[in-house]
């Protein structure tokens, strides 16, 4: 309930702070003013935020202080009958005209509130949102100041931290209100209004009716890949939305001087929201200048001139810092981006796939034809937009306008130029072409207005809009995991904790990484986590962002050690692709090995034990076996060297069982299986009472057990071998029916135990 | 940028009709998914299944 008082009022003062300063905007419409709103409160955000994250103030009270004192002196100087003026034009009768539109757009509202309640309900998901979007804001979050945090090394992701933060910096205003991230996936939300917003503004200075350019708008946002991007916190509908705004200031002869700002804070902010956004720009820019050519009562060169000054000064403010930062730490101001190095081309795919790629609108992932935050630009652009663009190409070109014409074609230039750049991974091609894409639809609008057969036109428009938003919904989150999302929905209601969303199940893709971040999440406590190799490295932080996240990269295994010690680290969250550590536990006692069902996967804990200095001959193990009939219990040594498996038929009943064994032994694994041939509605348990070691001497030594480690671990867990420990072997429970050894996507989190003598507790509070 | 009245060939908006059509077509598969996830969801919150 704070929280959504304090979001209320931090994103209240900010956009009061923008109206007020909207209102002294010379422009021509009150959608335009409502454009002039969405810019100017990322020009307000940005210039606080930017200020307080570089000094280390970036916190909740000192932005809203500094939201709140910049509200009233804009509220002071506003015009405040501008803004009464603009009531009449957002009347709902007035935005929406004929029965499709009315019916579009219903469809539209209802399919946003599912998307974001989705978002709100379920974990982010998104691949590059864990890599670096997510740990980005939350770095900034937690160290109340613009950082650059260590990321897992996996790809390449640690360098992905200097990306430039414009919209990280963005999100703290979803952020820092809650102290978490709960309501981070819907950033992009906004931006996706605002980018529908500019569609319209764009398309009515192309000279479209009210109603044609309505449609122009509800074409953006019934995108599959808007609508999927509108819960997930990427940057790419941020991008769409300032490139798209500043187009729509820009395309007039006659600029104002209030419009030339509006245009310079979306297009001066835009160059630190992603490094691409550049090869939009220029071409934009190109455009507009070709436009200006043509007419108005000033020359088209001290037009030209005075936007170019008003844009650098906008983008030496706004976006300056980020390129500054990286040559000072780097030596390269687009650091990571390596313009030397040689980009892969693919030419099966830029001349086969290429061009069919909007018809086809597939991704690599099976079932192939689905819509996600990277796929999707759904029927409305190669259908629409591309035959619109073609049109209105056509049109400036017999006009002899060629800014019109160039701006027609920017769209499927952009398309050309992304094919041939991306070309080794044609999935992700529309985030790119994003940005371009509602100059499209402004075409669509352009054509229903100029083509005959309006009725088709509207049919296939509003037509669009429904197939896309019926396949793009049920791929948003965890709307394909309906227990989940009713599981979601409850514990929302409820109102538990944090909302509770790291307990709740999305993508089965991701299902282990759900898991880390649940696990994380539970710790009591900040710790230290070292990663390496990790690709992932959101779910290491915990929901508030409390944890610090380490990147240790040891030329040996004495290094790591070593390097973890220093760093105090008390966790290690490793892919399988990594080499695995060594972690410390200890205790004694029974253990019970407790797997709670899950809808896809086992569970799985481990202990340590000592090794005897006397040969082993075998084990005897003393359990009682799960009630389910459709578990299984495995015995595994030396790391599955061999596999027993244990009778389970006797369910309730406390069994021995004796595993011969010759030779070498350092490590004993015992895996939980859940053979999913039927449903299983209940937790299986598996008491393992005891595990003695037969020695050669006829001697037996009793393996210790620890409950507590037992108790807390309650996802796959393994710990390894330590080669400087040697008188230590591993008890592992493993899950080999979700697992597979060459799973890239594994992922393990070792506790780290600094001091063997302080026993199996480790991971200390700080 | 002034209003122009003179009107685009119709050939812009059969090309429309044209690409649409194979685009469902295409996507027919997707669209059956899609409606069996949708069915999935509604059982699943009304009736708990």
């Amino acid at each position: 309930m704070v929280g959504t008082a304090q979001f209320v009022a931090l994103n209240g003062f900010t956009a009061l702070a923008a109206l007020a300063l909207a209102s002294r905007c010379r422009v021509s419409s009150a959608a335009e003013r409502l454009l002039a709103v969405t810019v100017l409160f990322v020009g307000v955000a940005l210039v606080s935020g930017l200020a307080l994250g570089v000094t280390g103030h970036l916190r909740f009270w000192p932005l809203l202080a500094t939201q709140a004192f910049v509200a009233m002196v804009a509220a002071w100087m506003a015009r405040w009958e501008a803004v009464a003026a603009m009531k009449p034009a957002l009347h709902p009768s007035r935005i929406v005209v004929g029965a499709a539109q009315r019916g579009a757009a219903l469809l539209l509202v209802v399919a946003y509130l599912f998307v974001a309640f989705i978002a709100i309900v379920s974990e982010p998901d998104a691949g590059d949102a864990l890599m670096y979007h997510l740990p980005l804001v939350a770095a900034y979050a937690r160290d109340g100041a613009i950082t650059v945090p260590a990321l897992g090394a996996f790809w390449n992701t640690d360098l992905w931290a200097y990306y430039p933060g414009t919209a990280y910096v963005l999100s703290q205003w979803w952020v820092l209100p809650f102290g978490s991230g709960v309501l981070v996936d819907l950033v992009q939300l906004p931006a996706a209004a605002a980018t529908a917003l500019a569609t319209f503004v764009l398309a009515r200075r192309l000279g479209v009716s009210r109603e044609a350019a309505m449609w122009s708008a509800m074409l953006f946002l019934a995108m599959p890949i808007v609508i999927n991007q509108c819960a997930t916190p990427l940057v790419d509908v941020t991008v769409a939305f300032l490139f798209t705004a500043g187009l729509a200031f820009l395309w007039t002869v006659e600029v104002e001087t209030s419009q030339l700002v509006l245009a310079g804070i979306a297009w001066g902010a835009a160059p630190g929201t992603k490094l691409a956004t550049l090869f939009y720009l220029l071409p934009g820019a190109l455009c507009v200048g070709l436009y200006w050519a043509r007419g108005g009562d000033q020359p088209a060169t001290r037009r030209l001139l005075r936007a170019l000054a008003m844009i650098t000064v906008a983008t030496l403010a706004l976006s300056s810092y980020w390129y500054a930062r990286n040559y000072w730490l780097t030596g390269s101001p687009i650091f990571p981006v390596n313009l030397r190095g040689a980009n892969p081309k693919v030419w099966s795919n830029i001349l086969f796939y290429g061009p069919l790629l909007p018809l086809l609108d597939f991704t690599m992932y099976d079932p192939m034809f689905f819509y996600n935050y990277e796929t999707g630009a759904g029927v409305q652009f190669v259908a629409l937009a591309i035959p619109a663009t073609f049109a209105l190409a056509a049109r400036g070109w017999r006009r002899r306008h060629l800014g019109v014409t160039c701006l027609a074609l920017l769209p499927l230039g952009m398309l050309a130029f992304w094919v041939v750049h991306v070309s080794t991974e044609l999935h992700t091609l529309f985030r790119y072409v994003l940005p371009v894409v509602p100059i499209g639809f402004a075409a669509v609008g352009w054509l229903m207005d100029h083509a005959p057969r309006r009725r088709v036109q509207v049919a296939l428009a509003a037509g669009s809009v429904a197939f896309s938003v019926v396949n793009a919904v049920p791929h948003v989150g965890t709307f394909i995991l309906p227990a989940s999302l009713s599981t979601g929905l409850a514990s929302w209601m409820l109102g538990t904790g944090r909302l509770g969303r790291f307990d709740r199940m999305g993508d089965l893709a991701i299902q282990d990484y759900r898991r880390a971040w649940a696990y994380l999440d539970q710790l009591a406590g900040s710790h230290h986590i070292a990663a390496s190799h990790l690709i992932f490295s959101y779910p290491m932080l915990g929901a508030d962002f409390r944890h610090d996240l380490h990147f240790l990269e040891a030329r040996s295994r004495e290094q790591w050690l070593t390097d973890l010690q220093a760093a105090n680290v008390d966790h290690v969250a490793l892919a399988a692709i990594a080499d695995a550590p060594d972690a410390v536990a200890f205790g004694a006692g029974e253990v019970q090995l407790h797997l709670r069902v899950r809808p896809t996967s086992n569970e799985s804990v481990g202990v340590m034990h000592v090794v005897p200095a006397s040969p082993v001959r075998g084990l005897r193990i003393r359990y009682t076996p799960p009630a389910s009939p459709n578990a299984r219990v495995v015995v595994g040594l030396n790391r599955f060297t061999r596999i027993v498996e244990l009778p389970t038929d006797l369910s309730g009943t406390p069994l021995e069982q004796v595993i011969e064994w010759r030779g070498e032994l350092h490590s004993i694994e015992v895996s939980l299986r859940f053979d999913r041939r039927t449903g299983l509605y209940d937790d299986l348990l598996l008491q393992v009472a005891s595990i003695e070691l037969l020695l050669d001497s006829d001697t037996t030594v009793r393996v210790p057990l620890d409950p507590a480690l037992w108790a807390r671990v309650s996802w796959p867990i393994e710990y390894y071998w330590m080669a400087d420990d040697p008188q230590h072997f591993r008890l592992a429970f493993r899950d080999h029916d979700y697992w597979s050894p060459a799973d890239s996507n594994e992922m393990h989190i070792y506790e780290v135990v600094h001091r063997p003598e302080a026993g199996a507790a480790g991971g200390g509070d700080r | 940028m002034k209003r122009d009245v003179q009107p685009v060939s119709a050939a812009f908006v059969w090309a429309a009709v044209l690409l649409t059509a194979v685009y469902v077509v295409v996507h027919m598969g997707m669209l059956q998914r899609s409606l069996m996830q949708w069915a999935g969801l509604v059982n699943a919150l009304l009736f708990g299944q």
